[in-house]
């Protein structure tokens, strides 16, 4: 037992001895809340409990509202082939590519979002979450964090831009700072559809262990950082887990409702916006010089092309050319704009990209790849989300900073065991 | 009331080994069983509850707490399926409701006299 949980049963031992001595001990009644919590509370199933309510949470999040997202994309997709019969070209690509396959790209996000929000109001107002919290803060404490770091960590695998959000819930200023800042790296779904092309490509017998890999490595590091931020940059301890137990309450379906759309409303007002000026910015970035790009067509004559040779020197130290340059340039925007760069890129489409890629990527050099999406800059909407809640840029400018620096670090280091190992 | 604890242990057990298995292997090991390896560790997870349950002073906490968790993962199951069917409409895909069916939704009726013996107590006890 260390020092504070002796001090803690000390402390108990001696409030036990006064209340003793000048309280009258009536028997209380059992109450609902008692039932719930001998089990949700529980040292052995408490924690299994937590954990699969939480993937509750993310099938709830991400396949029950899979088919809203689907309608959105059907419907700006359709939108879209409307204004590319628009006889101006230029009008016509700017409304089809950019202004309708900007909002449809953005407001895709929307369902998810507000699912989740959905399924942690309703934790919330059944009083589950101030238990969650109580049950994980041993182990988050060891890494620097408290028990309410967790929810907005596990979100993270989800979307970064709800999981930071959801550190509101958190009062202590450092703690939901370190929470915020390592958010990042817990390896958003937009990451997924990177992980599954080039492991299914070039790991193919144990695709499933690298894309988990990629996941343990986002885990690993986050416990890392926030242990460094910690130790070096805030100093302290996390502060100490202390709240009420509400009682169990029925949420209200209106209730629910309402709470979840106040915070999706903040998603639309901010991420969005940002989001939609990047899905224009990459337009605009593939596209241009209209004349050279012969109206988009020739990509590699665009500025994004000469984005992707300036970052080619940086990335060619991990076997990686200018593609996956103007893909990572893209990335920055939005994770999932990845794959699709790379289809338009080699003119092949998002679906035939699996076909091509093994003639620009060697196994070693995926695997650099992956760590590199995994790890560097978040999303521009999360640079948003980032810096509404640090409340700085500053702040806002280190967490970019040390996860470019991390991103490079690692990916030289898996790319140089690969290597090492005859991987590639 | 222990031997419904027992009885839903041993089935849920059973349908989480089969799912976690079907998971690792990679393909579905039985029809209804999912090759699910999260899916197979909440049945788990749910099979411990109520084995916590069988050795527990209070046992009735857990087999109701148990059921309104199997509940829940039914009904969200289902949830999965329509949103699944609904998603097959929009882009134009093929959907069999055949395929989409787990063990968790045929098990839904085990859950409901824990689940419902939870909600009596709702509302006799004080909150």
């Amino acid at each position: 037992m260390d020092f504070v949980s002796e001090l803690a049963v000390a402390r108990y031992e001696k409030i036990g001895e006064i209340v003793g001595k000048c309280v009258e001990r009536v028997e209380k009644p059992k109450t609902f809340s008692d039932i719930i919590d001998t089990v949700v509370t529980d040292k052995y199933v408490g924690i299994p409990i937590f954990l699969a309510l939480m993937w509750a949470v993310f099938q709830f999040a991400y396949s029950v509202s899979a088919p809203f997202s689907d309608a959105i994309d059907v419907f700006f997709s359709w939108c879209g082939d409307i204004a590319s019969g628009i006889e101006n070209s230029y009008v016509a690509s700017f409304l089809s590519d950019g202004f309708f396959g900007g909002w449809g790209f953005v407001l895709v996000f929307l369902p998810p979002i507000a699912f989740v929000f959905i399924a942690l109001t309703i934790l919330e107002q059944t009083g589950y979450l101030p238990r969650a919290a109580f049950v994980v803060d041993r182990a988050m404490t060891k890494v620097g964090l408290q028990g309410k770091s967790f929810i907005p960590m596990l979100l993270g695998f989800g979307c970064n831009i709800p999981a930071i959000m959801a550190t509101r819930t958190m009062e202590d200023d450092v703690d939901r700072k370190i929470t915020i800042m390592v958010n990042p790296l817990m390896s958003c779904s937009a990451r997924l559809p990177v992980y599954v092309l080039f492991a299914g490509v070039f790991f193919k017998e144990v695709a499933g262990a690298v894309v988990t890999s990629m996941y343990l490595l986002g885990i690993l590091l986050a416990a890392i950082m926030a242990t460094l931020f910690r130790k070096f940059i805030f100093g302290g301890k996390p502060s100490p887990l202390l709240m009420e137990l509400p009682p169990y309450e029925t949420p209200t379906l209106r209730s629910v409702l309402m709470n979840a759309w106040g915070k999706t409303l903040i998603f639309l007002k901010k991420a969005a916006t940002i989001l939609f000026i990047g899905a224009i910015i990459m337009w605009f970035l593939t596209t241009h010089p209209w004349d050279a790009t012969n109206g988009g067509e020739l990509i590699e004559n665009s500025y994004a092309s000469m984005i992707g040779h300036a970052v080619e020197p940086i990335v060619k130290p991990f076997g990686l050319d200018w593609t996956a340059g103007v893909a990572l340039v893209g990335g920055f925007m939005a994770k999932e704009i990845v794959v699709g760069t790379l289809g338009m890129i080699y003119g092949v489409g998002e679906e035939g990209v699996a076909d091509v890629i093994p003639q620009h990527f060697t196994p070693a050099s995926a695997l650099a790849l992956m760590a590199i999406t995994l790890i560097y800059v978040p999303c521009l909407a999360t640079i948003g989300i980032l810096r509404q809640e640090l409340g700085s840029w500053k702040w806002t400018a280190f967490v970019v900073a040390y996860e470019l620096v991390l991103a490079y670090v690692v990916a030289g280091i898996i790319y140089g065991i690969a290597v090492g190992l005859g991987v590639a | 009331m222990r031997w419904n604890s027992a009885i839903l242990f041993i089935v849920t057990l059973a349908a989480g080994l089969i799912e976690l298995a079907g998971g690792l292997k990679g393909e579905a090991v039985f029809q209804l069983f999912p090759s699910d390896v999260f899916g197979g560790l909440v049945m788990l997870t749910i099979s411990a509850v109520f084995l916590r349950g069988l050795t527990h002073r209070e046992h009735y906490a857990f087999y109701e707490f148990g059921s309104l968790i199997l509940l829940t993962f039914s009904i969200l199951y289902i949830l999965v399926m329509l949103a699944n069917g609904l998603d097959a409409v929009i882009v134009g895909e093929e959907w069999s409701i055949v395929d989409d069916l787990r063990i968790e939704m045929i098990l839904l009726p085990l859950a409901i006299p824990g689940t419902s013996r939870l909600i009596k107590e709702r509302r006799e006890l004080p909150p």
